[in-house]
């Protein structure tokens, strides 16, 4: 297959963007448009990369050495636009965030794409700025205090994080002498002091997109502060892309020294899972509570890359879409909860099971995959999780994934327990939203067709892995 | 197949329920109670080969269901004491009620019946989240703190559980091995001596805590107290058997060194609740609460009798955890209808009520002299054989036992005399009406049968039971 | 000829200066300035390893961080700017809201 139809997926998005654009500037009822121009170039881009994916195709390298597409950036795509559909059907019709606001969350699912597909660190960089560029604005598209410091937190942050990253690849290139991270392999045994500079600091500017632990300080502010479309867009496909670089970038670049990075992020995985859950605990705010989740589950999939082995990869591929699928299903509920609002604290969810008792029971079943309860996605991927830790033969980040769990029980059962409260006769009945039901729905039949049968997508996601030379 | 049409009915009957309409929710519950009894006798009749087939196969996990006779009773104490706790529900407790019984039901029969270490563990945890939400929603003020500790408290141990399973699947795989969760093929495994008493430790502290054995039974007193009175009769009737089943299930045929190696201490921990559960049964006033020390203390006697290792004592546990599942059971649902009748839980607070109430009397007495274990009654034939495992080579546990069971008619019949003899102090209340005996002498014939009758499970039980938990190196004293 | 390491020196201070400006300072507008640092600071050693090693890739990657930074500091400077108007003050404990 030639280059051209290989990257179409990308192509087809980054025409819809300036579709798009366009669509805002000439036609009368332009969110709608925009919205509607949005989901097809998600949707057609998503069928496109599900049908080259079925060609079971071998890794093409293009762009001299720059883009790798392969069963795996084709996966990541899948997911990325999975959180980019949401993104659009959970902000359908709202005028609140701007008329661009369509365009910058295909940008930035672009960005993520960009980030799947990488196959050396220019292409790094530039897949983590088309997708940060576009998540400032929209971090900052409410029009409130918290949506301002939200916008401003994460544009500094961000930026500081950035430079660590470049300066990290700089010092990469100079030990290195190549920016490709296929070269790298055969360059990485003999540690330089300069080699092990360039790969923490690069491996602390992804640690920052990723939001581990201790590099996470943003997340929850940001995430409180943001739109809550948006705000699943940063949870879903931002991690999905930061871990696919993360795992890209180690097994592709670095896969024959393990010593040099392994234990460091098996330290931190642990840190992250107890840290993130620890934190989760006591917050009385949902959007805040999701970000502090969002943090453990970064120490989850970090579990899978710090065991270095093709069943660590394979495990952290796979727990990313029974994770996607909660925050998906927990964000379209917190949005029928917030209604006109900006936030949706826990008191805010009393009475639900008695006035929307469907909807309290889909937000039951996402909060439980959260936790990790069978019969939902997120048992069998902690269960991947855990099987790739001990068949790497390491029990601590069993034990640590364990403690993480046990921690964030706490916080996940807290909001659901509320549900069952007397209901605030003064707040408004939650309404469902087509675009929310929609989102709902999908996120429900993965969470319960994962947790149930997950064969298909085992099997999957084992076929998207098989790249690394880890065998 | 039986076994499979078993769990669908539980798990599309629950379903069912949410549809009705909802005065016609208990009905429902009811009638697909009933379907599940009778499902059962089919399967009582023809026990069949249960199901077999590939789940996940990349990661060697089967769906395989069977029953033998370690679970064939067990499966017949869930059918029966879920039916009897819905008989007993109230039907203002709404769809959601039911739904949570029949869900409980489903992964109750689902544990009792999985023969996959990953299946097994996964109805494990379902059976959590049923009672969770009972107690969230359906109990008095104090009932969330009680399902959150009991959730959190079961999790702690399931979920170190989950590591030992994981373990062991892998340390199997480990020259050559397949990567398989079969319980049977992975009994008699060997494990590296640095890493055995680990896993040995992550499996027994989850099905201590579910039992509960002292002194894991931190959750017990609440949820116990704060849950109705038919959600309690299920909690001590089924969901502690599930603990004690793990035991026989799962690890005896994986870690039968570890158990001859640690005899002695597991022996200690379970006399010591065992007698702790009786101590703090005479001290309470409360007499829910005694019958949950009560029940404390029996699960102590089980565990004693598994923790033997002889045949005629792990039998005796056997034939106990069915036993005492339905005796128990009716025995809080007895102390529920009193508790509705008068308001309290309080013993002092009532007084000669056999007076006004003289049926109600007369079956309190009835299951409160099956626990002590009369003679005639099933829990004589169980404690008597767990006694005969001990007296075989652990003489003085089997004097405390004794002694303990002296206690036990001590606290029972303490509170029976508390509550319906005495002075009658114009004390008067409503006596048990048609549709609830109706509904009581099933229960209590069936407990009259096992009393009488004991061989028509221990004699079903026996050939499959030696198979079920490997037991081909124990120590003698034979059946 | 200066030699490589001087430039990487140079290089290396000033992404220490931009660091230590981004934890230090408290105005979002100096510290945003302070970050900006850090990216030249990278695109500075880019282009001396790509002396050494006598490729071009280094400085095509400078020239990248170049426009990528313009990019950014036009969407940066406009966030700063909606900020100000909602406070008409640049402090960042200050706007610091969210606590927990």
């Amino acid at each position: 297959m030639s280059s051209m139809h290989l990257m179409l997926p990308e192509y087809l998005l980054a025409g819809f963007v300036l579709l798009t654009l366009v669509g805002n500037m000439v036609v009368g009822d332009r969110v709608r448009v925009a919205s509607w121009l949005g989901l097809i170039g998600l949707l057609s881009s998503f069928v496109v990369s599900a049908s080259i994916w079925s060609v079971s195709l071998k890794p093409a390298v293009l762009l001299n050495g720059g883009v790798v597409v392969d069963n795996y950036s084709l996966l990541v795509n899948l997911f990325v636009l999975l959180a980019g559909i949401g993104a659009i059907l959970l902000g359908w019709g709202e005028t609140r965030w701007g008329q661009e606001f369509v365009a910058l969350v295909l940008v930035s699912v672009l960005g993520m794409m960009i980030l799947g597909l990488a196959g050396n660190t220019i292409v790094l960089f530039l897949g983590i700025e088309v997708l940060s560029l576009p998540l400032y604005i929209l971090a900052a598209s409410e029009h409130t205090a918290a949506g301002g410091e939200a916008g401003l937190k994460y544009l500094l942050l961000g930026a500081f994080s950035s430079g660590i990253l470049l300066f990290g690849l700089a010092l990469l290139y100079g030990a290195l002498g190549s920016l490709s991270f296929i070269n790298f392999a055969s360059l990485t045994n003999v540690g330089t002091p300069m080699m092990w500079a360039g790969l923490s600091l690069t491996l602390v500017g992804i640690f920052f997109k990723l939001g581990i632990v201790p590099f996470h300080m943003w997340v929850p502010d940001v995430y409180e502060g943001s739109p809550s479309a948006v705000t699943q867009l940063m949870a879903f496909g931002t991690k999905v892309g930061a871990a696919a670089i993360l795992l890209r970038f180690l097994d592709f670049g670095f896969y024959l020294s393990p010593q040099w990075w392994g234990p460091a992020l098996g330290y931190l995985a642990v840190l992250t899972m107890i840290v993130g859950n620890l934190l989760a605990l006591p917050q009385t705010d949902l959007k805040r509570l999701l970000g502090y989740s969002g943090i453990g589950h970064a120490g989850f999939l970090l579990v899978g890359v710090a065991t270095h082995s093709l069943d660590g990869a394979r495990a952290m591929l796979f727990y990313l879409l029974p994770y996607g699928f909660a925050v998906l299903g927990a964000f379209a509920v917190l949005i029928f909860v917030a209604g006109n609002q900006d936030s949706v604290t826990l008191s805010d969810l009393k009475g639900l099971a008695s006035r929307r008792p469907l909807m309290a029971a889909f937000f039951i079943i996402v909060m439980l995959s959260f936790a990790g309860i069978p019969l939902t996605g997120g048992f069998v991927g902690k269960f991947y999780l855990l099987q790739a830790a001990l068949f790497a033969n390491q029990p601590g980040l069993a034990i640590g994934l364990v403690v993480g769990t046990l921690l964030g029980l706490g916080a996940y059962l807290r909001p659901v327990q509320a549900l069952f409260s007397p209901a605030d006769e003064s707040r408004p009945v939650p309404q469902w939203t087509v675009g929310g039901a929609i989102v709902l729905a999908v996120a429900i039949i993965g969470t319960i067709g994962l947790g149930v049968y997950p064969t298909p997508i085992v099997h999957m996601v084992n076929q998207s892995a098989n790249f690394f030379w880890l065998h | 197949m039986l076994v499979v049409w078993l769990l669908a009915v539980a798990l599309a009957g629950s379903l069912v329920t949410l549809w009705v309409p909802r005065q016609g929710a208990k009905v429902a519950a009811g009638i697909i109670g009933a379907l599940l009894i009778i499902l059962y006798i089919g399967l009582l009749l023809h026990p069949g080969q249960g199901v077999n087939v590939p789940w996940i196969p990349a990661w060697g996990i089967r769906f395989h269901l069977g029953s033998d006779g370690l679970s064939l009773f067990l499966l017949g104490l869930t059918v029966v004491m879920t039916e009897v706790a819905i008989l007993a529900s109230k039907p203002e407790w709404g769809r959601m009620y039911y739904f949570w019984i029949l869900f409980l039901e489903f992964g109750s029969l689902g544990l009792f019946s999985a023969l996959d270490l990953f299946l097994f563990y996964i109805f494990w945890e379902i059976v959590l989240i049923p009672i969770f939400f009972l107690l969230t929603s359906w109990s008095g003020v104090k009932g969330r703190r009680a399902a959150m500790k009991w959730l959190i408290m079961n999790l702690f141990g399931s979920l170190f559980m989950l590591i030992g399973v994981v373990a062991v699947a892998v340390i199997h795989t480990q020259p050559f091995g397949p990567l398989t969760f079969e319980i049977a093929q992975l009994a008699h495994l060997h494990m590296d001596a640095r890493v055995t008493p680990w896993i040995f430790a992550a499996f027994f502290l989850a099905f201590a805590i579910k039992a509960p054995l002292w002194p894991f039974h931190g959750w017990m007193p609440d949820a116990y107290g704060e849950a109705p009175a038919p959600v309690t009769a299920l909690l001590a009737g089924v969901m502690s058997k599930a603990g004690v089943y793990g035991f026989l299930r799962i690890m005896l045929p994986l870690f039968f060194p570890e158990f001859v190696r640690y005899q002695t201490g597991l022996l200690t921990l379970a006399v010591i609740g065992l007698v702790y559960g009786a101590f703090m049964a005479l001290r309470q006033t409360d007499m829910k609460m005694v019958t949950a020390y009560a029940s404390l203390s029996h699960i102590g006697m089980i565990a004693l009798g598994i923790f033997s290792l002889t045949r005629v004592g792990i039998l005796g546990a056997t034939f106990q955890m069915v036993a005492h599942g339905l005796m128990i059971g009716g025995l809080f649902i007895i102390l529920g209808l009193l508790e509705q009748r008068t308001g309290s839980r309080d013993i002092s607070a009532m007084h000669g009520l056999n007076a006004s109430a003289p049926r109600l009397a007369a079956y309190f007495l009835f299951f409160a002299l099956a626990t002590l274990g009369l003679p005639g009654l099933p829990g004589f034939v169980g404690e008597y054989l767990i006694i005969q495992g001990l007296v075989a080579h652990e003489v003085a546990f089997a004097v405390i036992a004794i002694i303990v069971l002296v206690m036990a008619a001590w606290y029972m019949l303490r509170v029976f005399q508390g509550v319906m003899q005495g002075p009658d102090r114009g004390q008067s209340i409503l006596d048990l009406k048609a549709p609830q005996v109706w509904w009581i002498v099933p229960l209590a014939g069936l407990v009259l049968l096992l009393g009488v009758w004991p061989n028509g499970v221990t004699a079903a039980a026996v050939p499959s039971l030696y198979h079920a938990v490997h037991l081909f190196a124990v120590k003698g004293g034979g059946v | 000829m200066i030699p490589v390491n001087w430039v990487v020196a140079l290089a290396a201070i000033i992404f220490a200066i931009g660091a230590i400006g981004v934890m230090t300072r408290r105005n979002p507008l100096i510290m945003f300035m302070s970050a900006e640092m850090m990216w030249n600071a990278a695109a500075l050693a880019f282009i001396a390893f790509a002396r050494q090693w006598h490729s071009m890739s280094g400085q095509v990657m400078a020239f990248l961080i170049v426009g990528t930074a313009a990019a950014e500091v036009g969407i940066g400077l406009a966030i700063i700017v909606t900020v100000y108007h909602r406070r008409h003050r640049l402090d960042i404990d200050e706007i610091s809201g969210m606590k927990g």
